[in-house]
């Protein structure tokens, strides 16, 4: 058993507990949106994070994923947790503070504005679709695409996926209600367009032949250019 | 009912999720009055580490054989907590969840005390459902470490080689006397102009000198049964026959080409197709002066398949004549071009470069050919062209071998449309079946140029070795089964079953009965209600507890939710809407009771009648949208037997209104919840079916006459 404190509680927890568990055991509220039962910590948003007391110093630790240590001294809800998750709704709120879930942390935490404004996006980017695609129903029909500015949920190469057994359980897990079956599933995404960026070839382990496509070249490619050159 | 029955109910308050809308403590106290629940208990966290060891440990301490667990969806929470059950010892099939989250608490929140009302009569449910499981361990298949391959082509050799070299044995099938096929006619492939006949060479020593590989030429497959996984397979060459047991097979039977007979004058001398100017460039016997191509020729139906195979064949043989005969006047006629590759539009420009001219024909207007030359009608010039020849090419297309439909019967796996092979994926949760393990590639799959059947043979051996290196496999998902006193070997589940998994076998000499491979069930359940004796059961999902489960979910005694309504849901469309509206927090009427199955056409019309009996005043059958069955054609099952039942009832003056099959999409509450609404103010217009005091005199004597059955 390992003993530590929590907002000045004393806790007892088997070892192997994170912070979040113990936390919730004593009924103490973490906010988080990444995090999900029946799946592996993930600690992708940061807004489960809390301080965590240490000799040169405090620092941030999100208790999803950060197990119990004997004797440390955890705060939840002190200055520098309530900053730190300000920040992060902030981040949040440039793009989705249109969904209610976003709506209700802001005002849970006092933020009014963002200071920063991106295009509106229902989907977080917390990526319980794509990990419950992959370790509950064990597809992995969807992935986490690009990276930075650019990441978004989808099929890999955002072709149609044949592996989508559309069983729902993504649209289900998704806390905010930004993923539809057929953004997995549409037939129409399996055309690639000409000049597309991507050089298509099938895949050699799972040979998923949609990623060649059959183009069309129009008359004009080729025709066009003979007549001219004649002219 | 069993007499060491022992079941625990756990209910679960999910952090205050559901404990905030239903009064958890008062529905513990309520389930402790049912006779089989020996243990109630509340959790604060039923998914929590602490609440789980805590859900063990009653189990281990109080000797509990049946756990029913109320509280959020067994989608994402199930495997959490049968593996929990499972480290306590408790077969994992033992545990029953009922959702009373998503399924109540959260689409009820505005109307308490119907929502406990409805929650209660779910967890009756759940329970009478739990009393009638029985473990089950699934199905487990010792898989036999070889692979069969079925073709000694370009696709064949490659997969062959692959999954020998990953030390399979494989035994490699070709009907002709030498191994090859297409490539074997091929003169230089696209786009390095590499001889076809060197690689053939290189493939084919590489081939005989691996020595996992056994090659049996002019052989035949004549006979695929047994289970997956070990498959018994006969092959017959010259008279002999051959049997053996493979893991796989690989299926990599490739397509001819099509001979235009009849069209563009083939047949004569002049006019060849792109396959027989392969053995004449190899031949280096290419005399003519006047070259024309006709792509697509004879493909102008909508039947055949789109390839772009004959214009990347034309385009290379284009380039090859005019760079070997410059002097040759090459003119190519197409449709469309349909290219694919690196760059293909470089090898366009090449071939203008060099002076092959390109005319558009329209689809309505196909090329004429006279003994004199091919007339056409330039689609960019709008003019008519009379061109000389005196070697016209037809690209046909790749057509199917002829014989892949006895190929299909045997391996139990369907054709498209055009006689390919296609990928076949299946739509359902990958731990409860077990893979067929029959993989396609190369033109059997569809005309594929030697890039990509290569590539597809690799993948084929790929995912083959994936399902070879296991070993074992063990599916848990439900699973029919015939009793054979019953059986009276009608075969009509022979005939319904979606993946043929059903056959009738001899018995006593004269009788035949049904047998179920337990290795091809998907445990749809399609073929009980087929079943006119009743002689299938499904384990893991038995009728007996279905009927139990709606006996119990229609017991309210409360007069308040009348109508009541029984859902008879899809577990891929009604019901995943249904949790995904709870999700939402959508709300809908309580009086709608909803039951999971895993396809409507699992209903039996019987179900629907009991449900009336039982005292429901209205049934809604919910299934996939058409062409959507998980199960392939389970909702047209549904269908026709609702609509047969319907015609029944209608007859005998009952209001067939308070029954209805309607399709949902799995991804749209707001839909659903409209349509739960339309259906329940429908039946609330039609008023309860019969007074309580008729339902109870009347039931009883409906029972009884039904228990006779």
């Amino acid at each position: 058993m390992i003993h530590l404190t929590i907002d000045n509680q004393e806790i007892e927890v088997e070892e192997g507990t994170t912070i979040l568990e113990a936390a919730q055991e004593k009924g103490i509220f973490i906010p988080t949106l990444c995090y999900h039962e029946a799946l592996e910590p993930y600690a992708a948003c940061r807004l489960c994070a809390v301080e965590l007391e240490g000799k040169r110093g405090s620092r941030l630790v999100a208790s999803c994923a950060y197990p119990c240590e004997e004797g440390a001294v955890i705060h939840t809800d002190s200055e520098m947790v309530r900053r730190s998750r300000r920040i992060t709704v902030e981040l949040l709120m440039a793009s989705s503070e249109h969904l209610p879930l976003v709506k209700a942390l802001a005002a849970q935490l006092g933020v009014a504005e963002p200071r920063f404004r991106l295009p509106p996006d229902d989907c977080i980017l917390c990526g319980l679709c794509v990990r419950a695609c992959r370790d509950i129903v064990g597809i992995a029909a969807i992935s986490l695409l690009n990276r930075g500015m650019e990441k978004r949920i989808g099929p890999p190469f955002e072709i149609a996926s044949n592996a989508c057994i559309e069983c729902g359980t993504c649209v289900l897990i998704c806390p905010t209600g930004a993923l539809k079956l057929e953004d997995i599933t549409k037939e129409e995404k399996a055309i690639h367009r000409w000049g597309s960026p991507f050089d298509r070839r099938p895949c050699h382990i799972c040979g998923d032949h949609d990623l060649e496509p059959h183009l069309s070249l129009g008359p004009h490619s080729i025709l066009g250019e003979q007549t001219s050159g004649e002219e | 009912m069993k007499d060491n029955l022992k079941i625990g109910l756990f209910i679960c308050d999910c952090g205050g999720e559901i404990a905030s809308y239903l009064d958890t403590e008062a529905l513990v106290m309520a389930a402790e009055q049912l006779p089989q629940v020996a243990l109630s208990q509340r959790m604060p966290y039923l998914c929590s580490r602490r609440d789980l060891m805590k859900l063990q440990e009653a189990i281990r301490g109080a000797g509990l054989n049946h756990i029913v667990v109320a509280g959020c969806t067994p989608r994402t929470h199930e495997a959490l907590l049968r593996s929990a059950c499972r480290e306590a010892g408790l077969n994992g099939h033992l545990l029953e969840m009922v959702n009373i989250r998503e399924g109540c608490a959260w689409v009820h929140s505005a109307d308490g005390e119907r929502a406990m009302a409805k929650a209660l009569d779910l967890l009756k449910a759940g329970v009478a459902r739990a009393s009638l499981s029985e473990p089950y361990e699934g199905v487990k298949v010792q898989i036999t470490p070889s692979a069969l391959v079925i073709g000694g082509g370009v696709a064949g050799m490659t997969a062959a080689l692959a999954l020998a070299k990953r030390g399979i044995a494989v035994k490699l099938v070709e009907k002709e006397h030498h191994l090859g096929g297409l490539l074997r006619n091929l003169h230089a492939l696209y786009p390095k102009e590499q001889r076809a006949s060197e690689l053939l060479k290189c493939q084919i020593e590489e081939l005989r000198e691996e020595p996992n590989v056994e090659i049996l030429l002019g052989a035949q497959v004549s006979e695929v049964t047994g289970p997956v996984g070990n498959y018994r397979v006969v092959v017959t060459s010259g008279g002999a026959e051959r049997a053996f047991q493979v893991g796989a097979i690989i299926v990599a039977t490739g397509a001819q080409v099509q001979k235009p007979f009849g069209l563009f004058r083939y047949g004569t001398s002049k006019v060849i197709t792109q396959l027989e100017l392969e053995s004449l460039l190899a031949k280096g016997d290419l005399q003519a002066e006047q070259v024309v191509m006709i792509l697509c020729a004879g493909s102008s139906d909508e039947n055949t398949y789109p390839s772009a195979l004959c214009s990347l064949t034309a385009l290379k043989q284009a380039l090859l004549i005019k760079r070997t005969h410059p002097k040759v006047r090459l003119t190519l006629l197409f449709r469309d071009l349909y290219l694919k590759g690196d760059n293909p539009e470089a090898d366009i420009r090449k071939a203008k470069e060099l002076g092959v001219e390109f005319i558009q024909y329209g689809p309505e207007a196909e090329p004429r050919v006279t003994a004199e030359g091919v007339e056409v009608y330039d689609l960019l010039t709008k003019q008519k062209a009379n061109l000389p020849y005196d070697l016209l090419i037809l690209a046909t297309p790749l057509i199917p071998q002829e014989d892949v439909t006895v190929l299909a019967n045997r391996l139990k796996i369907p054709l498209d449309s055009h006689g390919f092979f296609p990928d076949v994926r299946l739509r359902l949760r990958p731990h409860g079946y077990i893979e067929r393990a029959i993989y396609v590639c190369g033109a059997a799959h569809y005309p594929s140029d030697l890039r990509e059947t290569t590539f597809q043979a690799l993948s084929a051996a790929a995912r083959a070795f994936n399902f070879l290196k296991q070993k074992q496999i063990i599916s848990e998902g439900a699973m029919a089964a015939v009793d054979a006193a019953l059986c009276t070997g009608c075969g009509s589940c022979v005939e319904i079953c979606p993946f043929q998994a059903i056959n009738l076998r001899p018995k006593d000499g004269l009788l035949s009965i049904s047998v179920v491979e337990p290795t091809l069930c998907k445990g749809c359940g399609l073929c009980l209600p087929a079943c006119p004796v009743k002689a299938i059961s499904l384990q893991g999902d038995s009728d007996p507890q279905l009927t139990a489960q709606i006996q119990a979910i229609l017991s309210s005694e409360e007069s308040k939710d009348r109508p009541l309504i029984l859902g008879l849901f899809c577990e891929w469309s009604a019901y995943a809407v249904a949790e995904l509206a709870g999700a939402r927090h959508l709300q809908y009427p309580p009086n709608l009771r909803i039951i999971s199955l895993r396809c409507a056409g699992r209903i039996d019309p019987y179900h629907i009648l009991w449900a009336f009996l039982n005292g429901a005043d209205g049934v809604l059958i919910g299934g996939c949208l058409p062409g959507k069955c998980h199960y392939v054609r389970g909702n047209q099952q549904a269908e026709g037997r609702v609509a047969k039942l319907n015609d029944a009832l209608a007859a005998r003056g009952f209001e067939i209104e308070r029954v209805r099959l309607q399709w949902f999409q799995p991804d749209n509450p707001s839909a659903f919840v409209e349509e739960i609404s339309n259906f329940v103010a429908q039946i609330e217009a039609l008023g309860p079916r019969v007074t309580q005091d008729r339902r109870s005199q009347d039931g009883a004597a409906e029972k009884r006459s039904l228990g006779a059955r």
